[in-house]
């Protein structure tokens, strides 16, 4: 296809933006002008309100997302046909400031073909989801607008050919991330939670901010097919060189771990991964697409964008295999113990994503990007699901819900269907790409292997106790509609979602069940192997034995849960709380591992707060502010020494006419 | 003795700095006004010792210098004793230190 064709799916949702900016202005105009203000010209405002109401933020952007999905998905079968191999599309200069050329271009294979089928479809079915959920918000315009800014950054994301680029919006991405969890910014947690994911993700882009900067002080480029041929050329006696480009392994390795750094942040792997779980303070579309489906992936992305940088240094897989297995292990065991049913879902986001990490330190590349695909359709369901009950139940403390399978059997059916899917059961979507990724580490990294099976017990587990609670047993009430909200006026009788809510779940559900059948014949792998330098046709992996083994825990696993939530009475009565035999492994669980303590109270409250804010605070009163404060007292006091020669006398004035005359003729007859 | 140069120019420096004394010392605003004259004059008597000693391109332009020097001289004195004149009216006097109005 033409590279405008990939211009038009960017800047469509950025249109939709801009709409949707103005129904917000608008929205925002309307509320400042009193009715009774004489200057307003009233003839306007019908034609303000037509045209600028609440549709004109949501349908354009649902419109222009279904145009963009369709182009993607014809560009999807397109790189198919070319078996995902690099298309030639252009790049274009936007400035050059001496040595650096800034380049804006678009660069299309398979896997960024793959991810803008993800991208556009999964945003799709979030928004039409959204106009029914987000129905009656205050905020209904504002949300569409970030909503719609997210899409076009996270586009911009996997189309860009340089990494600049990719920068850019990968901080855009940040920017609406903040944004859309601080979307109810009257609560003083979902301020709290926007400020923290900002600043923990930040922490991460520093370190990609820093190999940025390091790789382009050795080579001179940013541009990642350069960079990524380069990592691949093989390095003899220590250094890497490609086409003129040069450059050592130790700059290699600390450019990976660069990137790594900020795939931590953005993913959410540890130790970074502190604020994904706060972010579930947005809204939940929100929750679905960006902490779930999408920006969190772009961590996932980018390592497997710069695959063969990660893999030119075995310090870098090996510690990106590493974090990946202990996080994918530590949030499964989080999971267990969360009574939200977001943040279960939440530290279950967390867990998938580390799987993905690890399966690209181990090279299971194209494992890596399966799951990216199938997790983003399946979580972002999960997600909407606990939105769907939580719209006619008000909360999502899973203590107060229950027995909602036969009040909402559409959310029900679906969130099972996720359910089984996320646990890996055979045949859905989840089960294929779990199961690449473990035969992966299987055959690469045995440690990393059994953290990963475990944690796909415990996947299983903590899924069958989120959905014990929600949909089985008697229902418990829900909450009232907290005052100044809005929400279901009658939480004692809950009831399924309308339908523009229920759609997207159904739709979601049947991509969910089919989406793992791509791997078939390692057709999905030959894809994504395109986009790598050294294109080779992928292979479907299978083992009976990993096969067995995983569904064999994962079904167990699945039942004991479900045994342990059935006889919880009985559990009880051994003097067990919740589901965790010692109850004090059960407060440490709960206690999140003392990390978000540590992290809150030492490096937050004691080494930021306590050391360098107050330094530099120390730093600004003394020395910028001491400067600039000593330097109007001094000029103060010779201004006042000199005031006595402005006295207003003339016969003074006279004097030093005189006096400078007799100066000047002095200095000319002496020099 | 033959008068030279350096009498005409010695007399000059002198009516020049008794004029400056004037000037500076009256508070009364002729006085000044007188005071400045005398410089004025003083100039005027030192070009044309210029212009007699010195070659005929000087001298010519002393001269206009000269002629100059006293028709802005005649000038400055009528604004000079107009002005202590509207001073005078408005004010019953014409002491330098007592017209201090713009004084901040």
């Amino acid at each position: 296809m033409p590279e405008t064709i990939f211009w038009v799916i960017l800047f469509l949702p950025l249109t939709a933006f801009v709409l949707a900016g103005i129904s917000a202005v608008n929205q925002h105009l309307q509320r400042q002008i009193p009715e009774w203000d004489p200057n307003y010209p009233r003839s306007w405002k019908p034609i303000a309100d037509q045209f600028c109401g609440p549709r004109l933020a949501s349908t354009p952007l649902i419109i222009a997302l279904a145009v963009a999905f369709l182009l993607a998905v014809i560009n999807l079968i397109d790189s198919i046909g070319l078996r995902g191999l690099p298309l030639g599309i252009g790049t274009h200069e936007l400035f050059t400031a001496g040595e650096l050329v800034v380049n804006v271009g678009i660069r299309i294979d398979g896997l960024t073909s793959v991810m803008l089928v993800v991208v556009t479809g999964v945003s799709l079915l979030v928004q039409v989801y959204s106009t029914g959920y987000m129905d009656g918000d205050h905020g209904y315009r504002r949300y569409f607008a970030f909503m719609a800014l997210f899409t076009t950054s996270m586009l911009g994301l996997v189309l860009a050919d340089n990494l600049l680029m990719l920068f850019a919006f990968w901080e855009l991405v940040g920017l609406t991330s903040y944004l859309l969890i601080g979307f109810w910014f009257h609560r003083p947690a979902a301020a709290a939670a926007a400020k923290k994911a900002f600043l923990v993700t930040r922490l991460g882009d520093l370190g990609m901010l820093a190999a940025m900067i390091l790789i382009f002080s050795k080579t001179g480029t940013l541009d990642i097919a350069s960079i990524n041929a380069l990592a691949d050329s093989g390095a003899e006696a220590g250094m890497f060189a490609f086409n003129g480009l040069l450059i050592g392994q130790t700059a290699m390795t600390l450019f990976g771990l660069g990137l790594i750094a900020g795939a931590v942040g953005k993913s959410a792997q540890f130790p970074l991964h502190i604020w994904l779980p706060d972010a579930m303070e947005g809204p939940t579309p929100v929750s679905a697409l960006v902490h779930s489906a999408t920006m969190v992936a772009a961590g996932v992305y980018l390592l497997a964008r710069f695959f063969p940088v990660i893999h030119a240094s075995s310090t870098a897989s090996d510690l990106i295999a590493w974090i990946g297995a202990g996080t994918a292990l530590g949030a499964a065991i989080l999971a267990m113990v969360q009574v939200d049913i977001k943040r279960v879902l939440a530290y279950s986001t967390i867990s998938q994503l580390a799987y993905m990490m690890f399966a690209i330190g181990v090279g299971g590349y194209a494992a890596a990007v399966f799951h990216l695909m199938t997790h983003a359709f399946f979580k972002a369901m999960l997600f909407l699901g606990s939105g769907s009950v939580n719209h006619s139940t008000n909360t999502f403390d899973m203590r107060r819900m229950g027995g909602l399978r036969t009040l909402m059997p559409i959310t029900f059916g679906t969130f099972i269907i996720g359910t089984l899917a996320l646990a890996g059961i055979v045949p859905l979507s989840g089960f294929w790409s779990k199961d690449e990724i473990l035969i992966e580490a299987w055959e690469n990294n045995k440690g990393v292997f059994v953290l990963g099976l475990l944690a796909a017990g415990l996947t299983a587990a903590y899924m069958v106790r989120a959905v014990y609670m929600t949909f089985f047993g008697e229902y418990r009430g829900g909450e009232e509609v907290a005052p100044g909200e809005h929400g279901n006026e009658d939480p004692s009788h809950p009831h399924e979602s309308p339908r523009s809510m229920t759609t997207p779940l159904i739709i979601l559900a049947v991509i969910s069940v089919l989406a793992g059948f791509l791997t078939f014949g390692g057709e999905f792998q030959t894809w994504v192997y395109g986009a790598l330098p050294d294109p080779h046709a992928g292979k479907f992996h299978w083992s009976w034995g990993i096969f067995l083994g995983s569904t064999a825990l994962a079904v167990g696993a699945g039942f004991v849960a479900y045994w342990f939530m059935r006889n919880r009475e009985r559990v009880r009565s051994w003097g067990v709380g919740g589901i965790w035999p010692i109850p004090e492994a059960q407060k440490f669980a709960t206690e999140l591992f003392y990390l978000d303590s540590l992290a809150e109270n030492l490096l937050a409250r004691r080494v930021f707060y306590g050391w360098i804010a107050r330094s530099s605070a120390w730093f600004d009163a003394a020395v910028v502010d001491g400067v600039v404060n000593r330097a109007w007292r001094e000029g103060l006091t010779i201004s006042n020494g000199a005031r006595f020669v402005q006295n207003g006398w003339v016969q003074a004035g006279t004097l030093s006419i005189g006096l400078g005359g007799m100066i000047i003729w002095i200095a000319v007859v002496l020099f | 003795m033959t008068i030279g140069i350096e009498h005409y120019l010695t007399l000059g420096a002198l009516l020049f700095c008794i004029g400056f004394f004037i000037a500076w010392s009256k508070k009364n605003a002729i006085g000044v006004l007188i005071g400045v004259e005398l410089m004025l004059n003083a100039v005027n008597l030192t070009l044309v010792a210029f212009s007699r000693f010195g070659s005929a391109e000087v001298a010519l332009s002393t001269q206009v210098f000269v002629v100059f020097i006293i028709a802005v001289a005649a000038a400055e004195v009528a604004v000079g004793l107009a002005l202590a004149l509207v001073v005078y009216r408005n004010r019953q006097t014409i002491s330098v230190d007592r017209t201090t109005l713009l004084r901040g």
